[in-house]
């Protein structure tokens, strides 16, 4: 029996404010613990939250980057739940009224566009974090707990692994695009938890499981997988699905039921009165609207419209922000938008792959790589030439002004007739056959002595020259 | 009406343990705290907004500026148990 898939997600975005969300604690990844907290962040009794209103102005950020409606006025709750990560017993959260309702976010698949929905968009603090004592015992740490969150909750709309994989890729690269955060996985920044159901052909939801401790992308791919096959399987040998949360165990690549039934949590929402509602007017939201940069798609398309590129190509450039802001440097400093293209979507792509990291980092700075790109394009230095010097520039030196290095790398190419119609002289000499050929008009006796002058100088010598050369000389 | 299990399960949820005894007595007066709650249903609240503060203007927020934290020392002054710098718990298992 095949079954649909029916999948939705929990992402949660650390935001990149300052301050904590209810306090002015300093916000940062910090490994020695408990440094950066004070009475509202640890729970002690009678201390008073203040909202910060930048938290509010990022997750207002996000749901206009993710076409979410505003809501004029958002409302607290507390969220009960006993958990030493939880100093107060209660999170502080959004239910009723969260800043952010509906929207969606576009993504390319197999049968083209889809339009993933959003549900909502809600603020909340986050917890503090759990170090096993080799003693025995939990450690808290409660650096984190109050950072800024969000929680983007999506509608069950997406159909397959592949497909959620391509939706995060995605809102990861816009979240980061707008500013709010820096979406780092192996720090906790970003986190997602991942709802799975499975249908048939025309009947209504299935039974879902909901899955957690996705450290990782690909854990998350795996364990849609996993859990696909696993319900299939249950379904399939008459069995029925029971609604529980699992946990992923991305070592043994298999989940676990993290709670039994009887457990199941009752949070007890309530108003949260130390916080009051608060009023956000339109004119707020434009202002915020003002600060959103281009976003993805429209970033691509004055590609296309300014410099021409392929749609294909400004996609690409435009997929992250690091690239298309150098991409931006790069056309400031030198005119010639395809060549710095398609430099950036071969050479500099596969060293950014090389070394995958979670933030791309470029090891080269605009200014100099488009003065290596001039001298290839003024002809001081051929193809060959050029990718060594932008090898040595990624992986050495970077800051050594590129004319110099190509002087020190001996990199300089030679034009000069004279000194290549030598060269070509001898090489002819040495080899009458192949010359022989030439004349009688063998292409590829032509590409053996150009071949030939550039092993003589060393990959150096200006091809266009050369076969100017071979043509008059033979 | 208040059933015992309610009760049970909001201790159980609140982490507080009765005795049998003390369960009955908690039930009444649970009961009686609820009857005189209910009192308010009978207000006609019909198109009112739920208003428990008045709400707070975005502008008048707090900003986003850094200010010291409390020293770690004091931050731990009251954990009964610590070490390393973290606050102490019993083993949590999942």
């Amino acid at each position: 029996m095949i079954y649909l898939a029916v999948i939705g997600l929990e992402v949660h975005t650390e935001l990149k404010t300052n301050t904590k969300i209810f306090c002015s604690c300093k916000n940062e990844f910090n490994l020695e613990p408990n440094i950066n907290c004070c009475p509202v962040c640890v729970g002690m009794p009678g201390a008073l939250p203040a909202l910060n209103k930048k938290a509010v102005e990022y997750a207002i950020k996000a749901g206009l980057a993710l076409n979410c409606e505003i809501n004029t006025l958002t409302r607290w709750e507390r969220k009960n739940y006993f958990y030493p990560d939880l100093p107060k017993a209660y999170q502080v959260s959004q239910a009723e009224a969260p800043v952010c309702l509906g929207g969606y976010m576009e993504i390319e698949t197999q049968n083209g566009p889809k339009k993933i929905r959003i549900n909502h968009i809600h603020l909340e603090e986050d917890a503090g974090k759990l170090i096993h004592s080799e003693y025995g015992g939990s450690l808290v740490d409660y650096n984190r707990g109050g950072v800024p969150l969000i929680e983007i909750v999506t509608e069950p709309d997406l159909s397959s692994a592949d497909e959620t994989l391509v939706f995060l890729e995605n809102l990861r690269a816009l979240l980061k695009y707008i500013g709010v955060s820096d979406c780092r996985m192996e720090q906790g920044s970003l986190r997602c938890d991942v709802n799975v159901s499975l249908r048939k052909e025309g009947e209504p939801l299935g039974i879902r499981t909901e899955m957690k401790n996705l450290a990782s992308f690909k854990a998350v791919h795996r364990a849609i997988t996993y859990e696909i096959n696993r319900q299939t399987e249950i379904l399939n040998s008459g069995g029925e699905i029971i609604q529980e949360t699992r946990r992923w165990d991305d070592q043994k690549g298999r989940s676990y039921s993290m709670r039994a039934k009887e457990d199941a949590q009752d949070y007890r929402y309530f108003p949260e009165t130390d916080l009051p509602p608060v009023k956000i007017s339109s004119e707020f939201v434009r202002q915020v609207k003002e600060t959103l940069p281009l976003l993805p798609k429209e970033r691509a398309q004055k590609y296309v419209e300014e410099y021409n590129l392929p749609q294909y190509d400004a996609q690409i450039l435009t997929s992250e922000i690091t690239i298309a802001d150098f991409f931006d440097e790069c056309v400031a400093l030198f005119d010639n938008p395809k060549m710095i293209s398609n430099w950036i979507m071969t050479d500099v792509m596969r060293k950014i792959k090389e070394h995958q990291t979670e933030d791309i980092v470029l090891p080269i700075n605009a200014k100099n790589f488009t003065k290596m790109l001039k001298l290839h394009q003024d002809n001081v230095i051929n193809q060959p030439a050029a990718k060594t010097l932008f090898e040595h520039m990624w992986h050495q030196d970077s800051k050594t002004d590129p004319e110099q290095l190509i002087q020190k790398l001996n990199l300089v190419q030679i034009s000069d007739e004279g000194e290549l119609e030598n060269i070509l002289k001898e090489i002819i000499q040495n080899n009458p056959a192949a010359a022989d050929d030439v004349r009688g008009g063998n292409k590829k006796a032509i590409a053996f002595f150009v071949g030939q002058v550039m092993k003589a100088t060393k990959g150096k010598a200006n091809p266009k020259t050369v076969n100017e050369l071979i043509q008059k000389l033979l | 009406m208040i059933t015992l299990d309610e009760i049970k399960k909001i201790s159980k949820l609140s982490r507080i343990e009765f005795d049998d005894q003390e369960l009955k007595e908690i039930q009444s007066e649970f009961r009686a705290i609820l009857n005189t709650i209910d009192r308010l249903n009978e207000l006609d609240t019909e198109g009112v907004e739920p208003t428990y503060r008045p709400p707070l203007d975005v502008e008048e927020l707090r900003e986003d500026i850094v200010k010291p934290s409390l020293d770690r020392e004091k931050i731990l002054q009251n954990a009964p148990e610590h070490e390393d710098g973290a606050f102490k718990a019993p083993t949590i298992v999942e």
